[in-house]
């Protein structure tokens, strides 16, 4: 029994006349008509944007009391830390020496790279299991793995809100420190500007480490073509 | 349209699918039947791309799902038995993503949106976000998605549980009629009277072996009069062959 050759399903457009008047869908099939690289981005992103929007204005809807402490306790934790490095680092220029003294680039490297290095560690557990639950444990994934998307798009989809959503916690923790440090050093405006593109970069190594944790997908991992493009291209 | 050759696949030490070879023209409704463990929905996930096959090849409209998956899988729509939409988009939005993701302009989508709310009765709901539908109301709005871009091959999981008797009507009547307009389908299922009523092929699977593959009326001929019902011939040959086809995979 022959199943039929790919010319005859796919070359060069498919008519598709079925169920009488109901169906009158004349649309190309071929691979040139679905949508390109950027479409597909386009698309992914889209999706998030409205997905986002939803969720964000039944946030204040079905859950205003939740929004609001989560909200409230961040704003609170947020200020503590800050005081807590402020007062820290004003103690390192009184006792230990101003900035640019030998002793107090040194103090204040190592308190910075015991912070980061915590951070980071604590990042790529995060980031591994948000990815593992992303790729493998999602209904989402599976959707969109049967469509004819290009699986290391479904990838960079997935790693991106890994990213998202492992940084939130990053940038809590990175940022009063950071900015505390600016502030008792008497940092110039560019500091600040690139406080940004500074946890973006962090959060990214710690997330694209945390990744390859992900690499053996477990017995029976239902999404195993994702992965594999993830690591080919 | 569709073809396993040799396929098998295992998960660790256990052989889901086991030396499967099958081929489905256009024009046939092939339902799939075995108990749970059977091996059917590993199947169906190779069929659609998800899983890829430990040996063998899998082949739709002569695409290989895995060296040619986009080709493949854009000749496909599936309903998988657990139902899926984003809860924070309309059936509407969804179905525009879809369409949209199948290489459809703005006018195609919406023309065939507005095609498939009609044969599945989604206006009524179809700009409510779906995290407020019921299980019958997501089934029938996942295949409006998946039959949105006409495609040549429906691959259907399971597609009469949790549907009302109306809704299954529904199903049962777009089936035939695509079947007749020439779609292919293979569909996966425990509900013996839906295959009996509207299958073309059957096959009937046991840890992981396709046991029978053929019409419900060549089964019948092995069988004496009386024990012709398909729930009686399913039985009778997965409690006596399946022991065998068990005994052989150990």
């Amino acid at each position: 029994m022959s199943a039929g050759s790919a010319d005859d399903y796919l070359a060069p457009a498919i008519a598709v006349s079925g169920s009488g008047a109901m169906r009158a869908v004349n649309w190309p099939a071929t691979l040139a008509s679905l949508p390109s690289e950027d479409r597909e981005a386009q698309l992914l992103w889209r999706l998030r944007y409205r997905t986002a929007r939803t969720q964000l204005a039944r946030l204040f809807v079905d859950a205003r009391l939740r929004t609001i402490l989560v909200s409230s306790l961040s704003v609170f934790f947020w200020i503590g830390l800050f005081l807590l490095f402020y007062e820290g680092f004003t103690f390192i220029v009184d006792n230990v020496g101003v900035p640019g003294a030998p002793y107090h680039a040194q103090t204040v490297q190592f308190v910075f790279h015991l912070f980061f290095a915590s951070l980071n560690i604590m990042l790529i557990f995060s980031s591994g299991i948000i990815l593992y639950s992303g790729l493998y444990n999602s209904p989402d994934a599976t959707l969109m793995l049967t469509m004819p998307i290009r699986p290391e798009r479904i990838v960079l989809f997935k790693f991106q809100e890994a990213v998202f959503y492992s940084s939130w916690g990053f940038f809590l923790l990175a940022s009063p420190i950071m900015i505390a440090y600016g502030i008792v050093a008497g940092a110039p405006w560019f500091y600040y500007l690139l406080l940004a593109p500074l946890i973006v970069s962090c959060e990214s190594a710690g997330t694209t480490t945390g990744s390859p944790r992900n690499s053996t997908p477990p017995v029976g991992a239902s999404t195993s073509r994702s992965t594999t493009n993830l690591y080919t291209s | 349209m569709i073809e396993f050759q040799q396929v098998s696949r295992s998960y660790g030490e256990k052989l889901a699918v086991d030396n499967l070879n099958l081929a489905i023209n256009a024009g046939e409704l092939y339902a799939l039947l075995g108990h749970n463990g059977a091996g059917k929905t590993t199947a169906i996930k190779m069929l659609v791309g998800l899983i890829r096959p430990g040996a063998g090849s899998v082949r739709v409209g002569g695409y290989d799902l895995v060296s040619q998956t986009r080709q493949a899988t854009s000749l496909i729509g599936y309903v998988p038995d657990e139902p899926y939409l984003y809860d924070k988009l309309s059936g509407r939005e969804i179905l525009n993503f879809v369409g949209r993701m199948y290489g459809m302009d703005n006018e195609q989508v919406e023309r065939a949106a507005e095609r498939e709310i009609g044969r599945f009765e989604l206006a009524e709901f179809v700009d409510e976000l779906t995290e407020t539908y019921s299980h019958g109301m997501k089934q029938r709005t996942v295949f409006a998605a998946a039959l949105l871009h006409a495609p040549r091959v429906l691959v259907v999981d399971e597609p009469m549980i949790g549907l009302d008797p109306h809704s299954m009507r529904l199903v049962k009547d777009l089936m035939r009629n695509e079947v007749a307009a020439g779609m292919c389908i293979f569909m996966s299922t425990h509900t013996l009277q839906a295959a009996e009523e509207i299958a073309t092929r059957v096959g009937i699977m046991s840890h992981g072996h396709l046991l029978f593959d053929g019409t419900i009326d060549t089964l019948r001929e092995r069988f004496p009069a009386g024990q012709q019902s398909l729930e009686a011939m399913y039985l009778a040959l997965t409690e006596t062959k399946g022991k065998n086809a068990k005994a052989e995979a150990v």
